[in-house]
């Protein structure tokens, strides 16, 4: 089940796996675990609202606020964003990607 | 006095741990404040409407709870527009060709599925998770249920991936794991305990009823369960080894498994881990990620066995009547 619309977009398995070899236990592992998820969220978000003409932020928005795992918000999104809306979350993915991995291998 | 090498190990782990989590730290500090300075309406609308960013997850699992509690959840996708089939229809259709064609049931079972099972993962309905709960019964002999004394998981369709043998004992390694399967052993040990630590204190305790729990484990995401928290020690003790039938949505293939670790995270795209056992048999040697449907297995006396459900094997003459639904 994605519980975001964006989750389907994550496929941060790299990351997962240093976390899960550097902790000493699950509360450690899922600590960590919230904490990038907290860092996904906050990027993603401002990389959508950049993207988006200010006049549809407030539209978003609530469409968000009502239903965050609503799959039509992409295709709200894919209509709304002139380039193409898949390709800039999965660019902002890969970014947090490496600036996270950069800390766990210098770990 | 120098350090043993084994205090030494944990010193530079911990140090490892604590310097990870403060630079995460400080990059989650930076992306919330560059979201909230860059987009300060936005932020505040979200505040306005009760959501924080960084919870969020928690925000739409509470969400998602309400609406498939009322059956209000709009679903999207192949199975949207079109009605779904009765039980009775699926069941007619699968005792049919069985009984009548020799078509193996599992066969049977797969065209069925791709009736009621959404093409992309997504919360299913009550009314999809009833009808498969009864389909399942009916072909597989096994009681399983979505819901089982008022416990629900965010989620029982979705991405199922590759973990690895989990510590059954102090000092257990990976080679005592081996049943003769190289790609069993190839997935290796994970470095962590699972959530509920080691299965036995010593190798001395570890019944047969361990290994098999160890061998035929399942990862669910308990840690994103709305009431974790808040309903312990209650829910960590129920989840403890809980059997749940797990079936490949593509080829029908069904083990049950026990619980016996939490994740992964959700970040990672997706929603339940299976031990290396478990992989193989749902997809084979070479399976790491596929969809799966998960329930809870309805066993109070405990009499349903851990791994394969093999209802091919099921005497088509065996199988339930539609007029016994």
């Amino acid at each position: 089940m994605s519980q975001i619309f964006w989750d389907q977009y994550l496929d941060l398995d790299d990351i997962n796996r240093e976390i899960i070899q550097i902790s000493s236990s699950t509360d450690e592992r899922d600590e960590l675990s919230q904490i990038v998820d907290g860092i996904i969220h906050h990027r993603l978000m401002s990389c959508i609202l950049g993207n988006l003409e200010e006049a549809d932020h407030e539209e978003f928005l609530l469409m968000f606020a009502k239903a965050p795992h609503d799959q039509n918000l992409t295709e709200f999104l894919k209509d709304r964003i002139k380039s193409d809306f898949v390709q800039l979350i999965k660019l902002e993915v890969e970014k947090i990607r490496q600036e996270i991995l950069s800390f766990l291998h210098l770990s | 006095m120098g350090k043993s090498p084994a205090s030494t190990y944990l010193d530079k782990t911990k140090n490892s741990v604590d310097e990870v989590r403060q630079k995460l730290k400080l990059k989650q500090i930076e992306a919330r404040n560059n979201f909230k300075t860059s987009f300060p309406k936005a932020n505040q609308l979200l505040l306005d409407k009760g959501m924080d960013l960084e919870k969020v997850r928690d925000y739409s699992g509470k969400l998602l709870a309400t609406t498939l509690l009322t059956g209000s959840l709009l679903l999207a996708g192949p199975t949207g527009a079109k009605p779904l089939p009765s039980p009775i229809e699926i069941q007619e259709k699968i005792n049919k060709d069985t009984k009548d064609n020799g078509v193996p049931v599992q066969k049977r079972l797969i065209e069925a599925l791709r009736d009621v099972v959404p093409e992309r993962a997504r919360p299913l309905s009550r009314e999809e998770e009833k009808l498969l709960e009864q389909t399942f019964e009916n072909t597989m002999g096994v009681k399983a249920r979505a819901t089982l004394e008022g416990e629900h998981l965010n989620t029982t369709y979705g991405y199922i991936g590759a973990e690895q043998h989990l510590r059954r004992y102090p000092g257990d390694v990976n080679e005592n794991h081996n049943t003769g399967s190289q790609t069993v052993l190839k997935e290796g040990m994970a470095p962590g305990l699972g959530a509920w630590g080691y299965f036995a204190p010593s190798k001395e305790k570890l019944t047969p009823e361990l290994v098999e729990t160890e061998k035929w484990y399942a990862v669910v995401q308990t840690l994103y369960l709305k009431d974790w928290a808040r309903r312990q020690p209650h829910l960590r003790n129920w989840y403890k080894y809980r059997k749940v039938l797990i079936v490949n949505t593509l080829n029908g293939n069904a083990v049950v498994a026990a619980i016996a670790d939490s994740g992964p995270a959700a970040w990672t795209g997706k929603h339940f881990g299976g031990s290396p056992e478990v992989m193989e048999y749902l997809g084979g040697p070479r399976y790491k990620k596929g969809p799966v449907i998960l329930f809870f297995v309805d066993d109070p006396d405990n009499k349903v066995s851990l791994g394969p459900v093999e209802y091919n094997k099921i005497d088509a003459n065996s199988l339930v009547e539609v007029t016994n639904i």
